[in-house]
């Protein structure tokens, strides 16, 4: 075959590798809308709070953890032996937990939810023992409706955005665990709407 | 205004503007008066002439620049020279990547000029595969209003007429009429008997809003937000008498923002400075939304009232709202489509 020839072909096979190559090193396609980052340990890096994936509860999420923000964590500083919780007025006279004012359950004790044997965990309705980050199992047993709702996404608060791992509050982020309802409030200052003949 | 030619091989020097032959004194030149004049010497038709007095901005510039007193300030003189430029620029939407660069350029040195803050500002497009949605629970909201707070400080909206994009109403329980609600309620809240509702721009997915602007100043990007270009709007309030829902707003003054308040994260469609005579309204916080970010009103939330996100995206928050809550929407009957959902618990 002739010189010319030769040459076409060795330029056809050029551009294949060429292209074949490029091709290959495209990059990654982008990421589907909503996972813009799909890592759980980047994702929460991002998002700049502790959070762990949710357990217990069937969902794909993580929930911001609770042991970090609360500040007389870990108990166990101060409550080493298994203790009886009773009312705070009468056996603890001291300042530590005065601030606490437990309306919430209406029908039950501080045994419903705190475990006396370790004061630093809680415990379900069973005695199964769960820590301060899982603490929506605890709450999801009598508030099932309010759990899939927040494990939905209808109830609580999302943190980080729209977009990328979702990685929501803990129910005791947002709701006093002893007062949970909120408040009445003064609100923040309405329109000013100038008088005309018709209320807007 | 309509087009205007960008670069038409206009000279870069100030063309003198008496044209050759061109004798009657008050038009300024190239009036047409004479079929050819010159400029720096070079023949050149009525067209040309005009095309090179306002449409190469370089050549425009430089004649504004001639006209402006040595006794300016630096920045008033820059102001002119950036003003000039800023009137003669198109339609947001017709720009190319680098005129929205440059206007975007320009409108960050006006703001450092007149306010003495430095803001970003960005023209970030819409994404693909993105379509906003936003549901608002009835049964959580307790009418704090910390949501309109919150819009306020991030959209720099004016102080002067406490302007707000955000309307709760106060509503007896068991109405369902929002003209009987109170929007201006400033008692504790919630009050007994009562529940709260909130409305903003629905960023229809039908708008009756932008299909009556008379210059195109206002339409709905492909992620699903009705924007605004500030700068084409006339001020005709079509739109506002358009829009079932009350959510469009006018400036009926310079709006007022001190300066030490001004949010320096911007959007060109968004929440950068507006000015007298145009409208605006909620863009879903288009400057956040786009980076990933939740509108102001749904992160201020104390209830986790108001529920955002990608409408396309099947696990997506507001989907599952969709799905599984009792929905609806404000006057479903004239078919506006709006992309906001209220539901109860």
């Amino acid at each position: 075959m002739g010189r010319r020839h030769r040459q076409q072909i060795w330029l056809a096979w050029a551009l294949c590798l060429t292209s074949w190559v490029a091709c290959g090193q495209g990059g990654d396609a982008p990421p589907p809308p909503g996972s813009l980052q799909t890592d759980p340990q980047q994702m929460r890096a991002l998002v700049g709070v502790e959070a762990s994936p949710v357990v217990g509860i069937a969902g794909d999420f993580d929930v911001q953890q609770r042991q970090h923000q609360i500040g007389q964590f870990p108990c166990a500083r101060c409550h080493e032996q298994p203790q009886e919780l009773t009312s705070l007025s009468e056996a603890n006279p001291r300042w530590a937990h005065a601030n606490i004012r437990a309306i919430h359950p209406a029908r039950g004790s501080c045994n419903t939810c705190h475990n006396y044997d370790d004061l630093q965990t809680l415990r379900l309705q069973d005695g199964t023992t769960v820590d301060v980050n899982q603490v929506y199992q605890l709450c999801s047993q009598c508030h099932f409706e309010q759990a899939q709702d927040w494990a939905g996404g209808a109830h609580g608060k999302r943190l980080g955005g729209w977009r990328g791992r979702r990685v929501i509050m803990n129910c005791t982020d947002c709701h006093d665990p002893h007062a949970p309802a909120f408040g009445p409030e003064i609100p923040v200052a309405g329109p000013r709407i100038p008088r005309t003949a018709r209320r807007h | 205004m309509g087009w205007v030619r960008k670069d038409s091989g206009a000279p870069t020097q100030a063309p003198t503007l008496a044209a050759e032959g061109c004798n009657s004194g008050g038009c300024g030149g190239g009036c047409g008066c004479e079929s050819t004049g010159t400029v720096l010497d070079k023949p050149v038709g009525r067209r040309g002439a005009l095309s090179m007095l306002f449409g190469g901005s370089a050549a425009a510039t430089q004649a504004v620049a001639a006209q402006a007193s040595v006794v300016d300030e630096e920045d008033d003189k820059d102001r002119k020279l950036l003003e000039w430029e800023e009137y003669f620029k198109g339609n947001f939407r017709l720009m190319t990547d680098q005129e929205k660069a440059d206007t975007i350029d320009r409108l960050v040195n006006l703001t450092r000029i007149k306010t003495g803050r430095h803001v970003s500002m960005r023209g970030t497009p819409a994404q693909e595969g993105v379509l906003y949605g936003y549901a608002f629970n009835i049964s959580k909201c307790e009418g704090y209003r910390q949501c309109v707070e919150a819009c306020i400080k991030e959209n720099n909206l004016d102080r002067d007429s406490a302007m707000q994009y955000i309307r709760i109403f106060e509503m007896k329980n068991g109405e369902m009429d929002l003209e009987e609600g109170d929007t201006e309620f400033h008692h504790q809240v919630p009050a007994e008997g009562h529940f709260y509702i909130g409305t903003q721009c629905f960023q229809c997915a039908d708008p009756p809003c932008t299909k009556v602007c008379p210059v195109g100043a206002t339409w709905q990007e492909p992620d699903g937000i009705t924007v605004v270009d500030y700068d084409w709007c006339i001020g005709c309030r079509y739109c506002q008498a358009a829009c079932p829902y009350w959510a469009r707003r006018f400036n009926w003054s310079e709006p007022v923002v001190p300066a030490d308040q001004i949010n320096p994260n911007q959007h060109y469609l968004g929440n950068r400075m507006r000015q007298k005579g145009v409208m605006e309204k909620c863009t879903f916080c288009v400057q956040r939304s786009r980076e990933g970010q939740l509108p102001a009103c749904a992160e201020a939330c104390p209830t986790g009232a108001r529920i955002f996100g990608n409408l396309l995206d099947p696990d997506s928050e507001i989907r599952y709202v969709l799905a599984n809550k009792k929905v609806f929407r404000l006057k479903e009957d004239l078919g506006t489509e709006p992309k906001f959902w209220y539901f109860m618990d």
